[in-house]
């Protein structure tokens, strides 16, 4: 009997376990055909930082070296000067790409809230020279593209408000991390490069 | 149906001994074509059909839609590929190997009727033969793994030789039971047999014996003990290159397409379907078993040596021999 048992449990499980792929063959498929198909990139997502700029198209920036201090991998390289107005401003602001780890400890220092993580991804280029980004790169950048500004520990008055336009991963994330901003999120995550 | 009449008054025309001739090579070419014909088709079914079940799409670039010319670059890569003979190799049985796979893989295909009168020959032995014909791969296999000089292949060949022992007799047997039903081993009388009922309504012990040794004879996964690349990087496929594995590859398919078409003739009535019989029924069915096979091949993860050899011997022997029993009983009773 015990033999009629083990046949009958085998068969059950083998039916099932046919059940679970049929099921899957006739979900559809995940594949995005990527270069003629772009991928859904979340407005969370951590790139490389971009230089960001205020109303008046000014970068936020005061050369602070804050970022290329907290920079774990000396991506950072800014060289400051004395605007007329007897302000800071960089006078570059190199980013490393060679280096970067994109882990979000520049944005986490910045105490002017002049950065932001790119959300572009397709950051291969053909020679090592263009792995340096610039000044002027990076505050375009910032100032066109999307991106995405989120710090660990910040409490912030609006988060409730924020975090269903910030899309899902935020809602997953420990209650400790909070939402900044999440400038040109849905709208533009299609064409985010 | 005309034209294949047509063909043999056309034929049966012909002079003295021509006549035999060229019907027969007539046969030999459409039965070619048929398998190899399907097996381009299958390369690239097999890729779509596992992309799918893993929830990606498969080729989808060469041939648009859905990249269905994908098998022609697949065959152009393999021709090009460099022929490789390893120094420590039995010269001659490595060359020979992969051409008499061949041999076996396509004969099986004499005696399938595609439609009604549409049989290459109709042996009265005709499952006998299919399932002698069905053993002959072990020859060619272990030759291979013997031929490489390579331990791995000799592990592989000598795992397929013990599981031929164990899949090749319950396969037999299950098959015996569709010989007594219909009273004769002619796969047309078979199918004819089948006209009321097919024989999986009164076989399904021995279908599901069958299905399980079928599935073995195709050396895929679950049943892949004899290439297992995990454990034998690919057992007696391990030391050939391009062409010469490419043959082992054909052979493979050309014995899926087989297997499937048995199935689909001693189980579900070969051309007969409930409304329009002819070759399309054949074809829908042969293509459904395909499927299954590929469908198994993407849930089940690779069975191990002494469970095969338990399965074979100790379960689908015995269930085998039941079902000749039963069958017996049966035929008795109300045959």
């Amino acid at each position: 009997m015990a033999v009629l048992l083990d046949t009958w449990k085998a068969a059950r499980s083998m039916v099932k376990g046919l059940g679970v792929t049929i099921r899957e063959f006739f979900s559809p498929p995940v594949t995005v055909q990527y270069p003629d198909q772009r991928p859904r990139i979340s407005p969370l997502f951590r790139g490389h930082p971009v230089l960001l700029s205020d109303e008046t198209g000014k970068l936020k920036c005061t050369a602070c070296m804050a970022c290329a201090r907290a920079c774990p991998v000396d991506a950072i390289s800014i060289e400051s000067a004395r605007g007329e107005d007897r302000k800071m401003y960089p006078r570059a602001w190199n980013l490393n790409m060679g280096r970067c780890l994109q882990c979000n400890l520049c944005v986490e220092a910045c105490p002017f809230d002049a950065l932001g993580m790119s959300t572009r991804f397709e950051t291969a280029v053909d020679n090592p020279e263009g792995l340096i980004y610039d000044l002027e790169t990076l505050a375009e950048l910032g100032r066109t593209q999307p991106y995405s500004r989120v710090t660990v520990g910040q409490k912030l008055a609006g988060a409730e408000a924020a975090a269903p336009a910030a899309a899902t991963g935020a809602g997953s994330r420990e209650a400790g991390d909070s939402t900044d901003a999440t400038r040109g999120g849905a709208a533009k995550e299609g064409e985010a490069r | 149906m005309s034209i294949v009449s047509s063909l043999n008054a056309l034929v049966g025309s012909l002079p003295g001994f021509w006549s035999p001739l060229v019907s027969a090579l007539i046969k030999v070419v459409l039965v070619l074509a048929f398998v190899f014909g399907n097996e381009i088709m299958l390369i690239w079914l097999e890729r779509k059909v596992c992309g799918r079940f893993q929830r990606r799409k498969g080729p989808m670039y060469v041939g648009r839609p859905e990249g269905w010319l994908q098998s022609i670059p697949d065959v152009v890569k393999l021709l090009a590929k460099e022929d490789i003979i390893p120094a420590r190799a039995d010269r001659w049985l490595f060359v020979l190997a992969p051409m008499v796979i061949m041999v076996p893989a396509v004969a099986l295909f004499v005696v399938i009727p595609f439609g009604q009168g549409w049989v290459p020959r109709d042996l009265n032995i005709g499952l006998l033969y299919l399932v002698a014909l069905g053993s002959f791969t072990i020859l060619s296999l272990f030759m291979a793994g013997w031929g490489s000089g390579n331990k791995w292949s000799t592990l592989g060949a000598m795992r397929a030789v013990a599981m031929l022992l164990g899949y090749e007799v319950p396969l037999a047997l299950s098959l015996v039971g569709v010989a007594m039903v219909a009273g004769s081993l002619s796969l047309v009388d078979i199918v004819h047999a089948q006209e009321r009922v097919w024989f999986v309504a009164l076989q399904p012990l021995g279908f599901l014996v069958f299905l399980v040794a079928a599935a073995a004879e195709l050396n895929r996964t679950p049943f892949d003990l004899a290439e297992a690349e995990q454990e034998l990087v690919a057992g007696y496929q391990v030391e050939y290159s391009g062409m010469r594995w490419a043959m082992f590859f054909v052979a493979e398919y050309a014995s899926l397409i087989a297997i499937s078409a048995i199935a689909a003739t001693c189980f579900f009535g070969g051309w007969l379907g409930p409304f329009a019989s002819g070759p399309w029924w054949f074809l829908a069915k042969l293509y459904f078993f395909i499927f299954f096979f590929m469908w198994v091949r993407w849930t089940f993860p690779r069975i191990r040596i002494d469970h095969m050899m338990e399965l074979g011997w100790k379960f689908l022997l015995p269930v085998a021999l039941l079902n000749i029993v039963l069958t017996g009983i049966g035929l008795a009773l109300w045959g």
